[in-house]
């Protein structure tokens, strides 16, 4: 459960109402997977809402980004950040096209990935470009606006938040790693058992 | 390559030497991977020596915090930071038995993670742990040294590298999975090509029941 509070306002109006209904609807995704007898057709709908408005958000906090003029060196890594997400999220895709018992598993790890991503984007890069476009609305230049970054202090809290959430990142995709690893001894070993039951076969077939 | 800087210093003198040393390590590592004609045995020796020296100090970490009694929140979280990353190196460890040319690219990706892992750990956990262990050597009990924390102020340098870290921590255990991913569905395909093999019997029937069907048909 992703809870909305204050340390994740970026005094946007329209990215902060984008976030809360963002939050909202991973919240309204992990309360229908935990109802038993939800159907594949509801589950899948709500993850490809989720999904949609998530992307509709990062086009508009690129469109006010580039009208904001943003430094490239900020708005560059912001746009990779999205696209990396994007990248991401689509490894997921396959949710929508398994119709087995093991989507509770797939949306399960689908939503943990996004409350960590989305605590550490929000929290992190969002408000760097929410404080970079607040400087520039009250005279800085965007060069100035960015580079008054470098010294910004952050409260402890925060930054335990983001670390932990990437600490959450990297934790599962290292899970997801050790998985395919015991994927791939599985195969390798099945590979080679078939090697063998073929050699016999010719050999009897010969004979 | 990995340049030492004060941000790094603990102000514990055999903690900093052990860090120093482990750079340089690494940075002698990752040197000696980029010349040609290294051969496997150096770079075997120098990944044994650097997973012993770590092995080492994560050791003497741990001795040191226990007999300044450090408060016991701290010492099991500290204790299983160093116990999983540990058994990460673990799984890097065929490195040592594979005696191929591909010891360079595993050796770069062993090198990567441990540099990050470092600069991860010193700056976060080591750092909260020197904390304690000054206010301990001042008169607090370690109780009220581990209470003291929650008012530790990181400068943004520090905050910023020490999440660099971690995000390349992130991103190289993602390129990791995309290439298992690779592996994996071409060892399937190989499955299903030797599987088909195995069944030309069946094959070769519904051919011939369609060729008599074709006979018949006529």
């Amino acid at each position: 459960m992703l809870l909305w509070s204050g340390s994740f306002e970026t005094k946007i109006d329209f990215v902060d109402r984008h976030h809360k209904e963002i939050f909202q609807l991973l919240n309204n995704l992990i309360n229908k997977m935990q109802q038993g007898n939800i159907s594949h057709e509801d589950i899948d709908s709500a993850v490809h809402l989720l999904i949609h408005h998530t992307k509709n958000n990062f086009h508009n906090e690129e469109l006010l980004m580039l009208e904001s003029h943003v430094d490239q060196r900020h708005s560059a890594m912001h746009h990779m950040e999205h696209q990396s997400f994007i990248y991401d999220i689509d490894n997921f895709s396959e949710i929508s096209g398994s119709y087995d018992r093991r989507i509770t598993g797939k949306v399960d790890k689908l939503v943990r990935f996004m409350t960590f991503w989305l605590t550490y984007h929000t929290l992190g890069t969002d408000k760097l470009m929410a404080a970079q476009i607040a400087n520039i609305k009250s005279g800085m230049t965007p060069q100035q606006a960015y580079d008054s970054l470098k010294d910004q202090k952050q409260d402890p809290v925060t930054v335990k938040m983001i670390q932990d959430s990437l600490l959450n990142l990297w934790l599962e995709s290292k899970e997801r790693c050790a998985q395919l690893e015991k994927k791939c001894g599985e195969f390798e070993k099945n590979i080679e058992e078939l090697k063998v039951e073929l050699q016999i076969m010719t050999f009897t077939h010969h004979n | 390559m990995f340049i030492w800087s004060d941000t790094f210093n603990t102000n514990i003198e055999l903690v900093d030497l052990q860090h120093k040393n482990l750079f340089q390590l690494l940075n002698k590592l990752s040197l000696n991977i980029k010349q040609d004609n290294i051969s496997y045995e150096d770079v075997n020796n120098s990944i044994k020596l650097l997973i012993h020296y770590t092995e080492n100090h994560l050791r003497d970490e741990e001795l040191l915090m226990m007999e300044s009694r450090i408060d016991k929140r701290h010492l099991t979280k500290h204790r299983m930071e160093h116990n999983s990353f540990l058994y990460d190196v673990g799984l890097f460890s065929d490195i040592t038995s594979s005696d191929d040319r591909r010891i360079t690219r595993k050796a770069t990706n062993l090198v990567r993670f441990i540099t990050y892992w470092l600069i991860f750990h010193i700056l976060g956990t080591d750092m909260l742990m020197s904390a304690q262990l000054t206010n301990i050597k001042a008169g607090m009990s370690p109780q009220q040294a581990f209470d003291m924390l929650k008012d530790h102020k990181i400068d943004p340098a520090t905050v910023n590298l020490m999440l660099d870290a971690i995000i390349n921590l992130w991103l190289d255990a993602k390129e990791r999975c995309n290439q298992m991913e690779i592996k994996v569905t071409e060892l399937q395909k190989t499955i299903e090509s030797l599987q088909s093999k195995q069944e030309p019997s069946t094959i070769n029937q519904s051919e011939d029941s369609a060729l008599e069907m074709d006979w018949f048909i006529k």
